[in-house]
C-alpha cells in the first residue's frame, strides 16, 4: 500500500480540470436521434483534438499512452466538471469495444477501428441478447454461415442500446451446431450500414428510446471482421465482459459521487411543502449516509482496480464483482432521491434530474448481466461454490 | 492515487498472523465445553512477536512500521474474535509514545498486563460513564472521548460492578471513570491518535465479516440437502455473494481510509467514517446471515459462526453506532 498522490498526476489532474472548463459544450445533448448523434460526435472530436480521447489507449492507435490512473482522473474531473452525460453513443466504443480490440482484435482490425472511434467519428453497439437467449446468453440462435469470405447472418438481436445511433456492433452469433452452446459462438464486427440489418427502437420505461431491436436478413460480413476465431467467441465475449463490468464502470462510479453530493445538498433544504429538512430525520440520515460511505467504497475498488493494472497484477476473480455493487447503489441512491424529493418527485418537469435518475437506474442491475447473473458468477468464481 | 495493493511484506504479515492465531486461537476455543487455552502466555507470545508495538518507534519498543501493518493485524484479531484488550494495549503504547514516556510504552506492549477497553459518551467530560470489555481488577484502561484519549490507572474507576456481557466471549464491567485522573492524557487536536484508533476498530469489524463469509461459503460447500450442497442453490448462493461483495468493499474502503490517515488527507474522516459504517454493517448483516446459513445449528452455542455477530455490536459501539456515523459521514462537505 501507498500514500497519496505524486506531483505528476497533480499536474495533470490540474490540466485536464482547465481544459474541460473551457472546452465542455455549453449547449444541451438535443433530443432527436440526429441531434444526437451530431452532437456526441463532436463533443467526442473535440476531445480528440484536445489529446484528451483515449487517454490509456495505445498511441500507435491514436491514444495517448497514458496510465489507468490517468484515465480514472479523467473520469472523476469530466463528471466533476458538470461535462455531458457518461453514457452517450461513444461510451460503449470507448469502454468496452476498442478495448476489446486492442485486447482480442488483429492489427488490421485496431488500425482500421480504434483511431476512428477516438476521433468521434464511428460509434459501435453491443449485439449479445437476443429474445430467448438474455441470462442464457449461450443458448442464442441467430445464425452464421461461412460463404466464401463472407459469414451470412440470419436472426434476431433485442436490447440493443444505441443501435440507432451506432455504426457497428459486437456481433455474436452461433456458428456451431445449434447445441453447440459457448463452445459455437462467433464474435465479428458488423458494420450496422450492412443491407439486410433493420434497426426498431424500443420505448424504455422513461419515455426514452435508449434499446432496440435488430433483425438481420442475411447480412454479409467479411470473415476478416472475426475477433478471435470461428466458434471461438465466447472467450472474446468474457474479455469484453471482463471490461464491461470492471473498468466501463467508473464513469457511472464518477458520477454517483457527484450524484449522492447533490442529493445530500437536497435533503439539507426545507421542503417547498413545509416541515423539516429531510435528512433531520434518523432513517433518511442512515440511508443517506449509508449511500455516500457506499459510493466511497466503490472508489476505493476503482483504486484496487487501476493499481493492479498498473502494477501488472492479476487479482483474478477478486476484480470482477463491480458491477453488481454498482448498479444496486446507483438504483438505491435513485429511490432515496424520490423520498427526499417527496411529491415534487411526482412531476417530471418540478424534479427532471432526479426523476430522470430514478427511472434510468432500473436498467443498471439488468444490463451488463443482471443482478442474479452476477451473484452467480460471484458465488462460483469468487466464492468457489458449486454450480 | 491511493495504492491499495498488498506488497509481499503485508501479504506476509497476514499470512503469519493469520496462521498463529488458527493454531493459538482457534474459535473452538469459544465453544461451551472448550479447555481453556493460557491467555496470558498467548498475549505474551504475541508482544514477543511485535505485534502490540508493530506501529512504535524502535525507541519505545517499536518496529517503527506503520498504520497500515496494524490495520493487517487488527483484522486477523477480529476474524478470530480476540480480545478488545488487544486493541486496548496497542492504543496504550502509542498514548505514552505521544505523551514522551517510553519506559511505560514498552511496559504497556509488552504482554504482562492487560488492559481493558472502556467505552464512554463521546462527549462526556468529569466523571463518565463507562463501560469495560476484558478489564482486570487492578489493570490499566485505555478510554476516548472526542476531546482526546487517555491511559487510566484502576483508581480512576469507580462504584465498578461486573455485568454479564451480551457478547459472553469477553467480561463487562461497568463504573464510573475520572477523566481528570490520567496517566496520560493526548488531546484529540495534538495527535491523530483517535483518528488510528478508529481505522483499526473499522479493520476489526471487517475481520468479522471476513471470517463469517469462509464459514459460510465452507459449509455452503459441504451441507447438502435434497440431494446436493446448499451452496449450489441461488437462495444460498446469492446471499453468500452478497456476503463476500460487502466484505471486500469493507475492506478496500478501510485500506482508503488507513492511507488518507496516514497522509492526514483533508478527507480523512470521511473515508474513516465510511469505512467504519460499511465494515459494521457487513459484520452485523454477515453474523445475521451467516447464522442462517447454518440452519438450525447457527442458532447453537458450540457452533461457531454466533461469535461474529455479537463481537459486531462491541466495535459498532466503540465506533459510535449507526445513526451517528451515518450523521458523520454526512456531515464533511463534497470533496473539493
Amino acid at each position: 500500500m501507498q500514500c497519496a498522490e505524486t506531483a505528476g498526476l497533480k499536474f495533470f489532474r490540474e490540466e485536464v480540470r482547465e481544459w474541460l472548463h473551457a472546452n465542455k459544450p455549453k449547449e444541451d445533448r438535443p433530443h432527436d436521434f440526429q441531434g444526437q448523434i451530431a452532437f456526441d460526435r463532436a463533443w467526442q472530436h473535440t476531445q480528440f483534438k484536445g489529446g484528451w480521447a483515449g487517454i490509456s489507449w495505445p498511441e500507435e492507435y491514436g491514444g495517448r499512452g497514458l496510465l489507468p490512473s490517468q484515465q480514472l482522473i479523467w473520469c472523476e474531473e469530466y463528471v466533476r466538471a458538470r461535462c455531458p452525460v457518461v453514457h452517450d453513443s461513444f461510451w460503449l466504443s470507448l469502454n468496452h469495444a476498442g478495448p476489446t480490440l486492442i485486447a482480442r482484435g488483429t492489427e488490421e482490425q485496431k488500425a482500421f477501428h480504434l483511431p476512428q472511434i477516438l476521433r468521434g467519428e464511428k460509434s459501435w453497439c453491443q449485439g449479445f441478447s437476443e429474445p430467448n437467449a438474455g441470462s442464457d446468453l449461450a443458448s442464442l440462435r441467430t445464425r452464421g454461415e461461412i460463404d466464401g469470405d463472407h459469414l451470412v447472418v440470419n436472426g434476431q438481436k433485442i436490447w440493443t442500446t444505441n443501435a440507432h445511433l451506432s455504426d457497428y456492433q459486437e456481433l455474436l452469433v452461433r456458428t456451431g451446431a445449434p447445441d453447440s452452446r459457448h463452445r459455437g459462438l462467433t464474435w465479428i464486427i458488423c458494420d450496422m450500414r450492412t443491407p439486410g440489418i433493420d434497426i426498431r427502437p424500443i420505448k424504455a420505461l422513461d419515455g426514452h428510446y435508449h434499446n432496440c431491436e435488430v433483425f438481420y436478413d442475411s447480412v454479409r460480413i467479411p470473415l476478416s471482421n472475426v475477433v478471435g476465431a470461428i466458434d471461438g467467441g465466447w472467450s472474446v465475449t468474457m474479455t469484453t465482459f471482463g471490461f464491461e463490468r470492471g473498468p466501463a464502470t467508473f464513469g457511472g462510479i464518477c458520477e454517483m459521487i457527484v450524484l449522492i453530493d447533490d442529493l445530500i445538498a437536497l435533503a439539507r433544504q426545507s421542503p417547498p411543502w413545509g416541515g423539516p429538512a429531510p435528512v433531520e430525520d434518523g432513517a433518511i440520515a442512515v440511508r443517506l449516509g449509508e449511500l455516500r460511505a457506499r459510493i466511497e467504497s466503490l472508489r476505493a475498488m476503482m483504486y484496487l482496480l487501476v493499481a493492479s493494472s498498473e502494477a501488472g497484477v492479476d487479482l483474478g476473480a477478486e476484480t470482477s464483482f463491480l458491477h453488481l455493487p454498482f448498479g444496486e447503489t446507483l438504483q438505491a441512491l435513485g429511490r432515496l432521491a424520490m423520498d427526499i424529493a417527496g411529491p415534487a418527485g411526482l412531476g417530471r418537469t418540478m424534479s427532471p434530474h432526479w426523476v430522470a435518475t430514478y427511472l434510468n437506474s432500473f436498467c443498471a442491475t439488468l444490463a451488463g448481466g443482471t443482478a442474479e447473473i452476477l451473484r452467480n458468477v460471484i458465488g462460483e468464481r469468487l466464492l468457489g461454490l458449486p454450480r | 492515487m491511493w495504492n491499495i495493493l498488498l506488497n509481499d511484506d503485508e501479504a506476509m504479515i497476514t499470512e503469519s498472523v493469520r496462521a498463529f492465531l488458527s493454531a493459538e486461537m482457534p474459535l473452538e476455543r469459544l465453544r461451551p465445553k472448550a479447555v481453556q487455552a493460557d491467555w496470558q502466555a498467548i498475549r505474551r507470545n504475541m508482544a514477543e512477536l511485535g505485534w502490540f508495538a508493530v506501529g512504535l518507534s524502535e525507541e519505545c519498543g517499536g518496529a517503527g512500521l506503520g498504520l497500515v501493518e496494524e490495520m493487517l493485524i487488527q483484522r486477523e484479531f477480529g476474524r478470530y474474535v480476540v480480545s478488545p484488550s488487544t486493541l486496548a494495549i496497542v492504543l496504550a503504547g502509542h498514548i505514552c509514545s505521544a505523551a514522551g514516556d517510553p519506559a511505560r510504552a514498552v511496559e504497556a506492549t509488552s504482554g504482562e498486563a492487560a488492559v481493558g477497553l472502556a467505552l464512554l459518551h463521546p462527549d462526556a467530560r468529569g466523571m463518565a460513564p463507562a463501560y469495560l470489555f476484558d478489564w482486570q481488577e487492578g489493570g490499566r484502561i485505555v478510554a476516548w472521548t472526542d476531546a482526546g484519549i487517555g491511559l487510566f490507572p484502576a483508581a480512576a474507576l469507580s462504584g465498578w460492578r461486573p455485568e454479564e456481557a451480551m457478547d459472553d466471549s469477553l467480561t463487562l464491567h461497568s463504573g464510573t471513570l475520572a477523566l481528570d485522573k490520567a496517566i496520560h492524557w493526548i488531546p484529540a487536536r495534538q495527535s491523530p491518535l483517535l483518528a488510528r484508533a478508529r481505522v483499526l476498530i473499522a479493520a476489526a469489524l471487517v475481520g468479522l465479516a471476513d471470517h463469517a463469509c469462509d464459514l459460510t461459503v465452507a459449509y455452503a460447500k459441504i451441507r447438502e440437502q435434497f440431494g446436493s450442497p446448499i451452496g449450489a442453490f441461488q437462495a444460498v448462493k446469492h446471499r453468500c455473494a452478497d456476503m463476500g461483495v460487502r466484505t471486500r468493499l469493507a475492506w478496500y474502503q478501510t485500506n482508503v481510509a488507513c492511507l488518507k490517515t496516514i497522509a492526514e488527507a483533508p478527507d480523512a474522516a470521511l473515508q474513516t467514517d465510511s469505512a467504519l459504517l460499511l465494515a459494521a454493517e457487513a459484520a452485523h448483516e454477515n453474523g445475521r446471515a451467516g447464522i442462517q446459513m447454518h440452519g438450525g445449528i447457527g442458532f447453537q452455542a458450540e457452533c461457531d459462526i454466533h461469535w461474529f455477530m455479537k463481537r459486531a455490536h462491541v466495535y459498532d459501539q466503540l465506533a459510535g453506532g449507526r445513526l451517528a456515523l451515518a450523521r458523520s459521514v454526512l456531515s464533511y462537505p463534497p470533496a473539493a
